[in-house]
């Protein structure tokens, strides 16, 4: 078979692929849809996405709960220290923090601040719940350093000689200049330098 | 109404006015191209008809953004062929593809239909067959080949209308659809028919 006759017939496969009407009432469907807003075509994400939002949202809720309720159970006995901790801090948000203060009395790790904090196990709670209230220690008594008082008397500064004047006498017009220099003028002889 | 002399343009004006008996004479107009373009894209008789379909409410919805810089024809073109491009996308239909592939039959059976008879029983098989292997290396061509080809092929359009709808010159339709001819017989040759040449 040529390629020519071979081209022709693949054109003709072609077209009957693309070969085919719509159904008769299909200007009445058109029709009929004209009024009807514009509908988007539907898409599987547009259920799954909320779906998977309310999923993910209900299993934060689960697990959250609990661990609620874990660390209030463990709460009683922390919460002195934990309080004190806040004060001392300064900071506001240090909820986890509080739960595993106690632990970090037992030897157990802390997180520092700022990192993720992991919630304390059922264990390290129920250590926590036995341990003994903290230590309260007695302020320290600091007194206050005695300074003695400063001298505030004022400094006497001593008067500085006054400048004599310097008495400069008017050259005469006639006067010849000295062949000294040129800018040698009638200074006193006690002020020459010898 | 008597709509028969009444031009695109004229339709389009009364359609925008609000007569849906003048956008009815458009759908009748074009109903056939739009549903073609659609059916080269998918492949598929019952998506080509819910892609067409959506394509006409879309120009119904569009019409106010209708210039007139080309032809009533080529703007509803590049709009039924953006739908179609878009089921073609869709996971829906993949999914329909995968589980119930009744099109792929159906196109049998109208191949089955038209196969040119040959002079003894044994020729007409042996037609149909390579009918069927035809229509197979066609399926297996890259989107721009295949799509090039059925357009070109459906006899409703113009080079001119398949660039617009594809955003090709027509040089690269052209070559495309040559490009399309080779492939499919290069194809049938490893397929063992080669006898073709």
């Amino acid at each position: 078979m040529s390629d020519e006759r071979l081209d022709r017939l693949i054109d003709e496969v072609a077209r009957q692929m693309t070969h085919g009407h719509p159904s008769s009432d299909f200007r009445a469907r058109v029709i009929a849809n004209l009024d009807r807003r514009p509908g988007r075509v539907w898409r599987p994400i547009w259920i799954v996405a909320p779906l998977g939002t309310l999923a993910v949202a209900v299993l934060v809720v689960l697990v959250a709960r609990p661990l609620q309720e874990r660390d209030r159970g463990a709460g009683p006995a922390s919460q002195p220290s934990s309080q004190a901790l806040k004060r001392e801090s300064g900071f506001g948000e240090t909820t986890k923090a509080e739960t595993t203060f106690e632990g970090l009395k037992q030897g157990t790790r802390v997180a520092p601040a700022g990192r993720r904090q992991h919630p304390p196990s059922g264990a390290a709670a129920e250590v926590a719940a036995l341990a003994p209230p903290p230590l309260e220690v007695p302020p320290l008594g600091v007194e206050a350093i005695g300074v003695p008082a400063l001298p505030t008397d004022s400094i006497a500064v001593t008067q500085l000689d006054a400048i004599a004047p310097i008495g400069i006498a008017p050259l005469a017009a006639d006067d010849a200049r000295p062949a000294g220099g040129a800018n040698e003028g009638t200074i006193d002889d006690s002020r020459r330098p010898r | 109404m008597s709509t028969v002399r009444v031009s695109d343009v004229d339709l389009v004006a009364r359609a925008r006015q609000g007569d849906p008996a003048a956008f009815g004479e458009l759908v009748e107009r074009h109903r056939l191209a739009v549903y073609r373009a659609a059916l080269a894209a998918l492949g598929s008789h019952a998506d080509a008809e819910d892609a067409a379909q959506d394509a006409f409410l879309v120009a119904f919805r569009r019409l106010d953004t209708f210039r007139g810089d080309s032809s009533f024809k080529t703007w509803l073109l590049t709009i039924a062929w953006h739908q179609a491009i878009n089921h073609r996308r869709s996971l829906g239909r993949v999914w329909r593809r995968m589980v119930a592939p009744r099109d792929q039959q159906e196109m049998e059976s109208v191949l089955e239909n038209v196969a040119a008879a040959g002079p003894t029983p044994e020729g007409a098989t042996a037609h149909h067959e390579l009918r069927r292997e035809l229509e197979r290396a066609i399926r297996s061509l890259s989107p721009k080949l295949r799509d090039a080809l059925l357009l070109a092929q459906s006899g409703e359009y113009s080079y001119d209308e398949i660039g617009t709808m594809l955003r090709a010159p027509i040089g690269t339709i052209k070559w495309r659809v040559s490009e399309a001819r080779r492939v499919v017989r290069a194809t049938l040759q490893q397929r063992g028919y080669v006898d073709v040449r």
